[in-house]
C-alpha cells in the first residue's frame, strides 16, 4: 500500500511538473516527441511563413522598381509632349528658318536627355537595359564633324548575354513577376522607333522638310509611352493588392503555429489546480492511512 | 498414558516452539523493509503421536498427542509471480533503454530550436530569395555562401555527434559487465549453499532471498533465461550459454577497443560473441547497431539529396564574372559536407544565356525549399514517433511490473499488521504452555510432597 502511495506521489509530481514546465515556457511543445504530429505542423507552418514573409520582401523590392521605372516613363512622356509641342509649331507657316534653326537645337538636347533617359540605372542595373550591366545598351552614333548623334541602337543589337532577358521574382507560391522592362521593346520594336523618331524630326526640322509624318509618330509614341506606363502601373498595384493577401495569409500561419505550439493557459491552469487538489489530497489520505495500524489497538 | 513429566516435557516443547514462532515473526518484523526479503513463516505439526491401547489400557482407542513440534521455517514466495514479474521488467527496461537513447538522438537534432537545421534551411533558402533581388550585390552573395556553409556545419555535426554517442552507448554496455559477472559468480556460490543446505534438510532462506534479488536485477540487466533444477539449483542462460549453472559461472569479457573504438563482447570460455537481445543491455544494443545508424544514414542521404538538387541547378549556371559555374556543395575526404568555394562572386545567380547578372538560377535554387523541408521534416517525425512509442511501450510495461511487484508484495511482502497478530497468537499460546507447566509443576508438588504423608 505504501509502495502504491509512493509511485501515485511520484506520477502526480511528474504531471504538476509537465505542466508547470508548460506554464513558464509558454510552450506546449518542447521537442518533438512531446507531440511527433503537432511538431510536424509546427515545422511545416514555420517554413510557409518564412516563405510568405519573404515574398512580402520581394514585393517591396518589385515595387521600387515599377515605382522608379514609372518615374522614368513620366520623364520620358514629358519629353514627348515637349517634342510634340515643338514639332506642331515648327509645322506652323509662320515659322521661317532661323526659328526652325532653333526648334532642331531644342529637339537636338531633347534627343540627347532621351538616351540618356534610356540609360538610366535602377540600384546597380540598367532600369531598360535587361541582365547586361557592364556598359550601356543603347549606343549613340554620332557624326564625325558636329558630334551629333545620327542613330541610336540598342549596342550590340542583342548580341550580348542578356540585354534582352528580364529578371523575375517569385511573389506567390509558383508565381513570379517581371523585374525590369526591356529598352528594345519599349523604345525600338514598338509601333514607332522612338530615337529613329526623335532624329528623323530633328533632322527635318533643320532642313525645313514638311514632317507631318513625324509628328503622326510622335503622337504614336505618346500614346505607347501612356499605355507602357499604364500596364508597369497596373503591376504596382497588382503587387500592392497581393501584399495585403501575403499579409493576411501570414497571419494565419503564424495564428495557426500559435495553437499547436503555445501553452493554452487557461487549461493549464486549471490542470494545475486540479494536480494540487489531487496531491494534497493523496498525501491526506495516505497520512491517514499510515499512521493507522495494528500497533494502535493492541494493549 | 504419559506421565506428568512427559507432560511437563509436552509444556516446554509448546513454550519453545511458539518462542520459536515469535522469533520468526520478530524477524519478519526487523525486515519489513529489507528489498527482496520474503516473510517467513514457521511451519508447526503435530509430534508423532503415541498409539493407545498400550499394554497397560487395552479398552482405550485413539491415539496420544504429543504436542506440538516445529518442522521448518519456510518463506512464502510466489515463483510464477517471481516469473512474471521479471520479464515485464526485462521488457520495461529494454523500451525505457530505447527510450533514453532516443531522447539524446532527439537532443543532438536540437529541433524545435529556431537554429536547428529547419530554421537554418529557411534561411539558406531566403538567403537566395534575396539574391534573387540583386544578384550583383556583394552582401546577399555572401549570405547565400555563409547560409549554406551553416546548413553544412549542422548536417555534420549531427552526423558526428550521433557517432560520438554510439561510442558512449558502447562503453555504457561495456560498463555493465563486470557488474553481470560479478553476480554471475554470486549466484554461482549461493547455488552451491543452496543445494547443500536443502541436501541436508535445511531451509536456506536468506540465500533463497538473495538469489532471488540477484535474479530479479538480472532480468532487468538483459534476456536471461532461469530454469530451476530440483535440487534448489538455478540454471541462468543467456542465448544458449549458460551463464550459471550449479557452481560454475561464465564470464564475459570485455576486449580493447578495436581501430573503429568498438569492443565485441564476447564469451570468456569459447570466444563467441555475446547476444544482447533484451533487458536494458538488449536495448542498448538496439541504440548502438539499429537505431543511431539509421539516423546517420537518413542524415547522410539528406546532406547527399540536398547537395544534388543545388548542384543540378548550380552547374552550368553562371558567376557573376560570367564564368560557367561549378559545383555548390561538396563532401570532403572526410565525408564532411561543406561548399567547394569561398568567393561570393563564385555563387551561380544567373541560368547561362541570361547575362551574368540575371537571377533565374536563385529563383530556382530557391524553390527547393518545400521538397527538401518535407525530406528532412521526415527525419525528425520518424525519431519523435520512434521516441514517443518506445516511451509509451516502457511506461505501459513499467506499469505492469509495477502491478506484479504490488501482487508480490501481497504474497511474500511483510504486512506488520498480520506479524502483530501473530506476535500475540504466539504470545498467548506461550502463556497457555507456561500456564500448562505451572499446572503440571503443582501437580508433581502435590505428587511428590504431599503424597504419601497421611496423618503427617
Amino acid at each position: 500500500m505504501i509502495g502504491n502511495f509512493i509511485s501515485d506521489i511520484a506520477r502526480i509530481n511528474d504531471q504538476g511538473m509537465k505542466n508547470q514546465r508548460k506554464i513558464s515556457s509558454g510552450l506546449e511543445i518542447t521537442k518533438p516527441s512531446d507531440d511527433p504530429v503537432k511538431s510536424s505542423r509546427v515545422l511545416y507552418l514555420r517554413t510557409k511563413i518564412d516563405k510568405v514573409q519573404q515574398f512580402q520582401k520581394n514585393i517591396d523590392h518589385l515595387s521600387m522598381w515599377t515605382r522608379q521605372t514609372n518615374t522614368l516613363q513620366d520623364s520620358m512622356f514629358d519629353t514627348f509632349l515637349r517634342t510634340q509641342e515643338l514639332a506642331e509649331r515648327g509645322a506652323s507657316q509662320t515659322m521661317n528658318n532661323d526659328q526652325r534653326a532653333d526648334l532642331a537645337a531644342e529637339l537636338d538636347s531633347i534627343l540627347e536627355q532621351f538616351v540618356e533617359l534610356s540609360n538610366e540605372k535602377i540600384e546597380g542595373y540598367y532600369a531598360f537595359g535587361g541582365n547586361y550591366i557592364d556598359a550601356p545598351p543603347f549606343v549613340a552614333t554620332r557624326d564625325a564633324v558636329t558630334n551629333e548623334i545620327t542613330s541610336v541602337t540598342l549596342d550590340p543589337a542583342g548580341a550580348t548575354e542578356g540585354i534582352s532577358s528580364q529578371r523575375t521574382e517569385e511573389v506567390l507560391e509558383g508565381q513570379t513577376e517581371t523585374v525590369n522592362e526591356l529598352g528594345a521593346d519599349l523604345f525600338k520594336n514598338g509601333p514607332v522607333d522612338y530615337f529613329d523618331t526623335l532624329i528623323a524630326l530633328r533632322d527635318d526640322m533643320r532642313n525645313n522638310v514638311n514632317h507631318d509624318t513625324n509628328i503622326t509618330n510622335v503622337k504614336t509614341a505618346i500614346n505607347d509611352i501612356n499605355a507602357n506606363l499604364a500596364r508597369v502601373a497596373g503591376r504596382h498595384q497588382r503587387m500592392e493588392t497581393l501584399k495585403f493577401r501575403l499579409e493576411d495569409a501570414e497571419l494565419d500561419y503564424t495564428a495557426a503555429k500559435a495553437g499547436y505550439e503555445e501553452t493554452d493557459y487557461v487549461k493549464a491552469v486549471m490542470t494545475l489546480q486540479r494536480d494540487q487538489q489531487a496531491y494534497e489530497a493523496t498525501l491526506a489520505m495516505g497520512a491517514k492511512i499510515m499512521q493507522t495500524s495494528l500497533l494502535d489497538f493492541l494493549r | 498414558m504419559m506421565n506428568l513429566f512427559g507432560l511437563m516435557n509436552l509444556g516446554q516443547n509448546a513454550l519453545s516452539v511458539q518462542q520459536r514462532g515469535l522469533e520468526v515473526t520478530s524477524n519478519n518484523i526487523a525486515n519489513v523493509n529489507t528489498p527482496g526479503y520474503s516473510r517467513q513463516k514457521l511451519h508447526m505439526v503435530s509430534s508423532e503421536p503415541m498409539a493407545l491401547g498400550s499394554y497397560s489400557e487395552a479398552t482405550l482407542a485413539g491415539q496420544y498427542g504429543t504436542g506440538v513440534s516445529a518442522d521448518s521455517v519456510n518463506r512464502i514466495r510466489d515463483m510464477y509471480l517471481d516469473n512474471r514479474f521479471r520479464e515485464a521488467g526485462q521488457d520495461a527496461a529494454m523500451w525505457q533503454a530505447q527510450r533514453d537513447g532516443l531522447g539524446q538522438v532527439e537532443g543532438i537534432f536540437m529541433e524545435l530550436g529556431e537554429d536547428a537545421v529547419n530554421g537554418q534551411l529557411d534561411a539558406f533558402w531566403g538567403s537566395w530569395q534575396n539574391l534573387e533581388q540583386d544578384p550583383q550585390s556583394l552582401a546577399y552573395r555572401q549570405e547565400v555562401l555563409s547560409r549554406g556553409q551553416a546548413v553544412a556545419g549542422s548536417l555534420n555535426r549531427i552526423g558526428n555527434e550521433l557517432d560520438d554517442f554510439r561510442m558512449v552507448v558502447q562503453d555504457m554496455i561495456a560498463a555493465e559487465i563486470p557488474g553481470i559477472n560479478a553476480m554471475a559468480d554470486r549466484i554461482a556460490a549461493l547455488n552451491v549453499n543452496i543445494r547443500e543446505s536443502l541436501a541436508m534438510g535445511n531451509q536456506p532462506n536468506a540465500e533463497l532471498d538473495e538469489r532471488d534479488l540477484l535474479l530479479d536485477e538480472l532480468s532487468g540487466l538483459a534476456d536471461v533465461q532461469i530454469s530451476h533444477k530440483a535440487n534448489g539449483t538455478v540454471i541462468v542462460s543467456l542465448n544458449e550459454h549458460n551463464l550459471v549453472q550449479e557452481g560454475e559461472s561464465m564470464h564475459m569479457v570485455v576486449p580493447p577497443k578495436g581501430a573503429d573504438g568498438f569492443a565485441d563482447i564476447y564469451w570468456g570460455h569459447d570466444g563467441s560473441s555475446v547476444r544482447f537481445e533484451g533487458g536494458k543491455l538488449g536495448g542498448m544494443v538496439t541504440v548502438r547497431d539499429k537505431i543511431i545508424p539509421d539516423y546517420i544514414n537518413q542524415v547522410e542521404r539528406f546532406g547527399d539529396s540536398i547537395m544534388d538538387s543545388v548542384n543540378t541547378l548550380h552547374n552550368g549556371g553562371l558567376e557573376l564574372s560570367g564564368a560557367v559555374a561549378g559545383d555548390f556543395f561538396q563532401r570532403s575526404a572526410s565525408g564532411d559536407l561543406e561548399t567547394v568555394f569561398n568567393n561570393p562572386l563564385m555563387v551561380a545567380a544567373a541560368i547561362a544565356g541570361e547575362g551574368r547578372a540575371g537571377n533565374s538560377n536563385a529563383l530556382a535554387i530557391s524553390q527547393l525549399r518545400d521538397q527538401m523541408h518535407t525530406e528532412y521534416s521526415k527525419i525528425v517525425t520518424n525519431y519523435a514517433q520512434e521516441a514517443d512509442e518506445a516511451g509509451t511501450m516502457a511506461t505501459m510495461r513499467s506499469a505492469t511490473q509495477a502491478n506484479l511487484d504490488t501482487e508480490r508484495q501481497s504474497v511474500s511482502g511483510v504486512s506488520l499488521d498480520e506479524e502483530m497478530t501473530n506476535m500475540v497468537k504466539y504470545q498467548h499460546a506461550y502463556n497457555a504452555a507456561a500456564r500448562l507447566i505451572t499446572t503440571v509443576d503443582e501437580m508433581l508438588d502435590t505428587v511428590i510432597n504431599r503424597m504419601g504423608r497421611v496423618g503427617r
